[in-house]
């Protein structure tokens, strides 16, 4: 096991995607500190004072929720995309079968690979909030203002919670990966799930009768969404609903769908075929 | 240790679209042979190696490789294989992309070195695999079977899509391999090839191994064709000097079991006798006439 997760680390972290992607990231929250704190800063006459107020949120005291914002939808959008190019670029250029002619079972492979992806999203999770909590103290020491750190516990919680997410949208990347054999479908169609199909359907459910509203909880988006929720927001928005339940409800369905797509990646890989 | 290091029963494959790929093939290779599995494009070769090495799982029958069934990561410790064609990590150099299996068959990284320098890659293992030319891929990927120090070797058409010169230089790379005690599993459909390096040989046709013996078996006895008017004489002329079995009339020939060297005799022997000679030649049937009867196929096709 342990020559496995050493391999499959050695891939990811020269992998011009994983590298790309995680810069990606961390630039995009940097962007959104810049900009914010230019609207805040420099606000037009009729939000000056709503903006005065914002810009409190921009300090290390709020970093926590201003990151843990970039874990869903955009973080899960990118981990899809790289939980499918780490399976699927495999099957087009063939080196499944290297793997798989090697020492270790293919199930042990796999458990490795798992671990290793697993271990690059904890990474991204940390480089996301080291991002924030750098943005925040520059902006923090520009303004002159007080800086206040939230308590470890919370911060901890915070990059456990996008880890979670991070790594069971991975899982989903990775196996559609393998049910397709290649990266480009499992990535368009993990992508348009996220961002389409499951709006579609949390509509639809949510149009029903009151008595099947507790099949909303069962949707990974909206566990996600409940789980970054749970941690409160920096900025209040009056148009976004209240969230479905709560933070560990939240993290138990996404632990629940991170097993169930290991399990059916086991599956595929034990049983399938390499041609 | 036991005689045999790939021995099969009735292996059989056939794909979910119906496709019988293997048809029953029983097929032994002995310890420290080279092993020619000849066989034209589409015969099954490459979904017989795949059974081999455990990538897909038999319909029937069973196979046995290095002592364990295909894919027991047992097995796998003792065989290096390169199915098709070299398949890396096109954005890691040679170096790292050995690193990457060094560390699932957990092989020291201190073996890179020297299996580099086996498949003479040394100087260009810093190079992003998907830079290399097809020669070095290939050559890369039998350093990646080779590092397990692997004592069967089953390498896939490792000539494909070589110029002339990266065929010899794997050619004479797969002869240095075979050496000692390594067996060579080497399939192929290039006869040459086979003929230049195996010991012996097994033929697949449409799935079935239609025959299994040494080159030396399947090429036959040499012998002599000699065409002479009138040729009942010089068969009896011939029959004085070598045995009667030893001769054979054959679509108006004679067929003398001898050894190729002994033409000059034979002509001799019936120029003395006053009988004309119109042509004697060599008889000596090449892998390739062996390959076509066998497989049904046609020269030239």
């Amino acid at each position: 096991m342990i020559g496995s997760i050493k391999s499959e680390w050695r891939k990811l972290r020269q992998r011009p995607a994983y590298l790309v992607g995680t810069a990606l990231v961390v630039a995009v929250t940097v962007l959104v500190y810049s900009v914010n704190y230019y609207q805040f800063t420099w606000p037009s006459a009729a939000n000056a004072g709503q903006a005065a107020l914002n810009k409190q949120a921009l300090y290390p005291a709020d970093f926590v929720l201003n990151v843990i914002g970039a874990s869903f939808p955009l973080g899960a959008a990118l981990a899809i995309v790289l939980g499918a190019l780490t399976s699927g670029a495999e099957y087009g250029w063939g080196t499944l079968k290297t793997l798989l002619t090697q020492r270790p079972g293919r199930l042990t492979g796999l458990a490795g690979r798992l671990m290793a992806m697993g271990l690059w999203m904890g990474l991204l999770s940390g480089a996301l909030y080291l991002g924030g909590a750098i943005c925040s103290l520059v902006i923090a020491l520009v303004d002159g203002h007080s800086i206040n750190w939230p308590s470890l516990a919370v911060i901890a919680e915070a990059v456990g919670a996008t880890w979670l997410i991070l790594a069971c949208y991975s899982l989903l990347g990775l196996a559609l990966g393998i049910v397709f054999r290649q990266a480009a479908a499992a990535v368009g169609l993990g992508v348009i799930y996220l961002v389409l199909i499951q709006t579609i359907l949390v509509r639809f459910v949510s149009g029903l009768s009151s008595g099947y509203h507790w099949l909303l909880k069962a949707f990974d988006g909206e566990s996600a969404g409940s789980l970054v929720q749970s941690f409160g927001t920096a900025i209040p928005d009056p148009h976004t609903p209240p969230a479905l339940m709560t933070g560990t409800e939240a993290a138990l369905v996404l632990t629940a769908y991170a097993v169930a797509l290991a399990v059916v990646s086991g599956g595929l890989i034990w049983r399938r075929d390499v041609t | 240790m036991e005689p045999t290091v790939i021995e099969t029963r009735g292996l059989t494959k056939r794909y979910r679209n119906g496709v019988l790929a293997v048809d029953s093939v029983d097929m032994s290779v002995r310890r420290g042979e080279v092993y020619g599995f000849l066989g034209p494009n589409g015969a099954g070769k490459t979904t017989a190696l795949r059974l081999l090495v455990g990538l897909i799982k038999p319909t029937s029958g069973s196979a046995l490789v290095a002592g364990h069934s295909p894919g027991d990561p047992a097995g796998l410790a003792r065989v290096g294989s390169l199915v098709e064609s070299a398949a890396l990590y096109p954005y890691l150099s040679g170096r790292e992309n050995l690193k990457v299996v060094a560390d699932l068959a957990r092989i020291p990284h201190s073996r890179i070195d020297s299996v580099l320098a086996e498949v003479d890659l040394t100087s260009q293992a810093h190079r992003r695999f998907g830079t290399y030319s097809t020669g070095m891929k290939q050559r890369l990927g039998v350093a990646a079977a080779l590092l397990k120090g692997p004592e069967l070797l089953i390498l896939d058409e490792p000539t494909n899509g070589l110029d002339p010169q990266g065929m010899a230089e794997m050619r004479h790379l797969i002869r240095h391999l075979g050496q000692g005690d390594r067996t060579v599993l080497l399939s192929s459909h290039l006869l040459g090839e086979v003929e230049q390096i195996c010991d012996r040989v097994g033929v697949i046709s449409q799935g079935r191994l239609v025959t299994e013996s040494s080159v030396a078996e399947l090429r036959g006895e040499p012998g002599v064709l000699v065409r002479a008017e009138p040729i009942d004489t010089a068969q009896h002329v011939l029959a004085k000097a070598f045995p009667a079995e030893a001769i054979s009339r054959i679509d108006g020939t004679l067929r003398v079991s001898v050894a190729p060297t002994r033409g000059a005799e034979i002509s001799a022997r019936l120029a003395a006798a006053g009988i004309a000679v119109s042509e004697l030649r060599p008889m000596e049937r090449s892998l390739e006439d062996v390959f076509f009867q066998l497989t049904g196929e046609e020269q030239g096709q």
